[in-house]
Parts: C-alpha cells; sequence; structure tokens
C-alpha cells in the first residue's frame, strides 16, 4: 500500500481515496480509539474522518510528506466531537470503554475482553489530562508522528506542540506520583505487570520523541 | 515487555474486523461515486456556472432562443481580446438596467427553479478538456432558511446528463444555514446595498482555494451567487458594482453562450491561476445570459486556455415544490 499521490487525492482521483483508506484507516481507527476510549464511537470517527479528507480535499497541501498527519488531524477533531457527544448522551460511556459485541467465535471474543481492558488503561490515562495534553500525546507518543507532523495535524506551531508536550508529560509525572503514593505501588519496572495509569505515563515519560 | 510499553509501540493495536474495514470502505467510495455523480458543487475548479439572470426573469421570456439539436455551441480558442477600460462603466450600466428590473417576492416555502443549458466537461478530474453535449439541467432551490442536508434538486436531461430524467438532490454530508453556500432570497435580500460594504463582506465570505487570490474568489462567489438565484433589483445592482470595484475586471466585446447568443462578457484577468470565468450579459437589455469557463492547467496536459463549460439560462420562476414547472416549461 504506497502513499497516495497528493496531486490524485487534491484531484478527487477515486482509487486515490481507497490506495488511501487501506493504508491508514488503522491508523486512524487507534488513534480515535485512544480518543474516544469506547469502540463504536472509534468507528464512526473513522468513518467521518474519511469522509471528511474527501470533502476537503482541495486543502491538501500540493508539496508534502506523508497524509498520515492530515488525516490523523481531522481523526482528532472528529474523536473530540464524539467524545463530547458521547458525554451529553450516556456519561458513563466515556469512562468505562465496553467490549465490541462478541460475534460468531469464542476464542476471539476472549481477545476482546482483554482488547476492552488495554484500551481502558490507555483511555483512562489519557482521560485524566486536558483535551490538548491528550492529543498531544496521542500524535507523538502514541501515533509516532514527529512533531512537524503533529503541528501540522493540529494547525498549531511547531513550537507549541514542543510545549505542550513537554508540559503533558510533567503532568502524567505529577499524577505518576501521586498514583504511586497513594497505593504505594513500587516504581514502574521494565517487566512485569504493569496496567495502572502511572505504568502508562512512566512510559510516556521515556518515550523519545523524533 | 510490559502491557502499557505494548500498547504504545505497536503503532496500530487494534484493528476491525475486515468486514468492518470492507464496510466503511464502501461507505466512503458510495459518498465519492455519489458527489461525482450528482453534486454540482464538488469542486469550485471544475463546476462550470451555472448563471441566471436575476431579478430578471420577467426578461428572460424575450430572450428565450429556440435551439438547434446539437446546440452549436461555442468552439475551444484562445482567450479573446479584453479591455478593461469598459469593464467598470459596463457593470454599472449592467447595476442600472438590474435595478430597473421588477421585483420578484419569494417566499421561505417555495424553491427558485431554473433551466439553463450546460455543457460540462466530461474527461477526468486529472487529464485534458472533453467537453460533452449540451443538455438542459433543471434546478430548484430550496428557499427554507435551514440549516438543511438538501439545498436543493437537480435534473438533466439530454446526451451527456448526468443520471438523464433524475431528479438528484443537492445534498451535503453537514446542514447548511442560509449563507454563501445556501443564498436563499432572505439571506440574498439581508446583504448590503452599498457596493463597499458588499464587497466588504463578500471578502470575508469568500473562501480562496490553493493559488486563488481573494479577488478571484469575490469574482467566482459574486459569479455562484447573482447565478441560480432571484434577489431583489437593489441587491442585485449591488453585485454589479461591487464587482466593478474589483481590480482586473475587463470586458470582452464578443461572447456567446451556450445557447449560441452574442453578448458582452465580463471576465477577471488572468493572473496565473488555472481557471477564468466569464458572465456574459444581452448587449441590449443587458441582463445576464450564462456563462463561460476556461481552464488552463499544464499539469494535466492542458497547456492553453481551454473552454471547460459553458451554460445559458434559458428560464427563472419561483415555484411551489421541486419537481413543479412553469406553465410553458410543462407545455414544451
Amino acid at each position: 500500500m504506497a502513499e497516495p499521490d497528493r496531486a490524485r487525492i487534491r484531484g478527487g482521483d477515486r482509487a486515490a481515496f481507497g490506495e488511501l483508506y487501506d493504508r491508514y484507516a488503522r491508523a486512524v481507527y487507534n488513534h480515535a480509539l485512544r480518543l474516544t476510549g469506547n469502540w463504536a464511537e472509534a468507528e464512526e470517527a473513522m468513518s467521518e474522518t474519511f469522509l471528511a479528507a474527501w470533502r476537503t480535499r482541495e486543502t491538501v497541501e500540493p508539496e508534502g510528506g506523508s497524509l498520515k498527519p492530515w488525516l490523523l488531524g481531522i481523526a482528532t477533531h472528529k474523536a473530540y466531537n464524539a467524545n463530547r457527544g458521547l458525554r451529553r448522551r450516556l456519561a458513563f460511556l466515556a469512562r468505562s470503554p465496553e467490549p465490541r459485541p462478541v460475534e460468531d467465535f469464542a476464542e476471539e471474543s476472549a481477545g476482546r475482553i482483554d482488547d476492552a481492558r488495554r484500551l481502558a488503561v490507555v483511555h483512562r490515562a489519557l482521560g485524566r489530562l486536558g483535551r490538548r495534553d491528550r492529543e498531544v500525546l496521542a500524535l507523538c507518543v502514541s501515533a509516532g508522528l514527529d512533531y512537524r507532523q503533529a503541528a501540522e495535524a493540529l494547525g498549531v506551531p511547531v513550537g507549541t506542540v514542543r510545549s505542550r508536550l513537554s508540559r503533558a508529560r510533567a503532568r502524567l509525572a505529577r499524577l505518576s506520583a501521586e498514583e504511586q503514593g497513594r497505593t504505594g505501588m513500587e516504581p514502574p519496572r521494565a517487566h512485569g505487570e504493569m496496567e495502572s495509569e502511572a505504568a502508562l505515563a512512566a512510559l510516556f515519560l521515556r518515550e523519545e520523541t523524533r | 515487555m510490559s502491557e502499557a510499553e505494548e500498547l504504545l509501540s505497536t503503532p496500530a493495536e487494534w484493528d476491525l474486523p475486515p468486514e468492518r474495514h470492507r464496510h466503511f470502505k464502501d461507505v466512503l467510495m458510495q459518498q465519492i461515486d455519489h458527489d461525482t455523480a450528482v453534486t454540482p458543487r464538488r469542486s469550485r475548479l471544475l463546476r462550470p456556472a451555472v448563471l441566471v439572470p436575476l431579478a430578471s426573469a420577467a426578461l428572460t421570456g424575450a430572450l428565450l432562443v429556440t435551439l438547434s439539436v446539437d446546440g452549436g455551441g461555442p468552439a475551444t480558442g484562445p482567450a479573446p481580446s479584453a479591455t478593461a477600460a469598459g469593464a467598470s462603466v459596463t457593470l454599472n450600466r449592467i447595476a442600472t438596467a438590474a435595478m430597473a428590473s421588477d421585483t420578484v417576492r419569494v417566499r421561505d416555502d417555495q424553491f427558485v427553479y431554473v433551466r439553463t443549458l450546460v455543457r460540462e466537461n466530461t474527461g477526468a478530474f486529472t487529464g485534458p478538456i472533453r467537453l460533452g453535449a449540451l443538455h438542459t439541467e433543471e434546478r430548484w432551490t430550496s428557499q427554507d432558511p435551514g440549516p438543511l442536508r438538501v439545498t436543493g434538486w437537480i435534473r438533466a436531461s439530454g446526451k451527456d446528463a448526468i443520471m438523464p430524467g433524475q431528479m438528484g438532490p443537492i445534498e451535503s454530508t453537514d446542514p447548511v444555514p442560509v449563507g454563501v453556500d445556501h443564498p436563499t432570497y432572505r439571506w440574498l435580500a439581508s446583504l448590503p446595498t452599498d457596493p463597499d460594504a458588499l464587497l466588504a463582506r463578500l471578502r470575508e465570505e469568500a473562501r480562496p482555494v490553493e493559488g486563488e487570490s481573494r479577488d478571484q474568489a469575490v469574482f467566482s462567489l459574486i459569479g455562484d451567487l447573482i447565478g441560480g438565484t432571484v434577489m431583489p433589483p437593489a441587491n442585485a445592482a449591488a453585485f454589479y458594482q461591487a464587482a466593478a470595484k474589483l481590480p482586473g475586471v475587463r470586458e470582452i466585446p464578443d461572447a456567446v453562450d451556450a445557447a449560441g447568443r452574442h453578448g458582452i462578457a465580463i471576465t477577471l484577468d488572468d493572473t496565473g491561476f488555472a481557471t477564468r470565468y466569464e458572465w456574459i450579459f444581452d448587449k441590449e437589455t443587458l441582463a445576464l445570459l450564462g456563462a463561460r469557463f476556461y481552464i488552463t492547467d499544464p499539469d494535466r496536459g492542458i497547456t492553453t486556455e481551454t473552454l471547460a463549460g459553458t451554460s445559458a439560462v434559458m428560464e427563472t420562476a419561483v415555484v411551489g415544490a421541486k419537481g413543479e414547472v412553469p406553465a410553458r416549461a410543462a407545455a414544451r
């Protein structure tokens, strides 16, 4: 799955959008999942992201690298809107991700419950931060964008990404310390069971951004 | 490796089942097919202007021209000679004529009906222009202030028409409030009638696309707003007076609309942007006859300015419902 050419995307080439979907649907879905913490909302946000990409194709810069920052930028807004809508409708869902409905295969359902638990870990950690901190962490740390790409996705200067990320990390560090102080947990180790927010926070702190 | 670390070091940890991916990809492809087949607003660059003699519905009867079957549309050719000096004078004469036209009132529950003759590009977006055959297009524009997902309906008929004979919605994914994308009579009537104030407002509303100057975007926007709409004469006049103030407006002494009618054209100087519109007016009555749309895009292999669309307004009316046509058109 090659990166579709920007000119083809700008020109509304149907096949190019098919390639764009094949290449990035999974990354967009994961980004939306981390930010919404909800399977159904993430699906919807992903679908809406590609529809919005189609509608706003003319805004793509003719020159540039990967289209991933553009898509994740759209997905960030869609996830934010989904979260707002979700909170209006069912406040508890945002805090407690539900597993996807179990389908045909029994062996899959075990995997999905595990998925749900793991998603809950990530979403709870991100959920304790403010929107801007959460978004910059999800883009830079989880989705693997560099500062410049994250700046492109969020439509802010690179310096802003840098300062938001450092602030977000500081907040995570504080949360992590509070968590450990409260529970008396040992500091996170390189192996063993680590699924608390503190462990995740520690990971964010260690992660080097490119 | 810890679970949390695993969650983050794997770029895409979760995924949808393949059938869900197929479903959402299908949703995208259907939207693309829908937009490229039905929605004429798919792209400002590629959309031929469809223009209507605003507030001059009374004049259109006199301007009706019987067409031969193959239409005799204009041929592709180099840009005609143009004069800048006359453009402002002519636009102000056009404004005066618009001001003198009859007032047509439109209620929120009615539709503005427009019947045009058009030739459109049937080539691929990224390739050379292939101008299709002349065909009829009818539009019903909702006057409901909304916000609306469906702001109007369109029906094309004839060779090279898209979905001939079928009514198709002019649809947006998000509901559209009254404004530049949903210009109702009442909204147009609410705009300033002072040309400077109107121009300032249009400069705010215009959204230049990549490579387009704000003046070019304003010129296109005026074309969009005077086309397919009905508005009070004072507002129509203000639009032309505002256009007269745009740097680079030029007059072309002779131009032909899609119906083969000759008139005076107003255009905006080509300043390197890929497209150029011409609005064509009757030499005597100064009513808007139609439009032509040219494109130059070396990236697509279009190295000389090429006609990419042309239209002619044949009838404008106010009707009670979508699909309803004025008596004369119904008798045809």
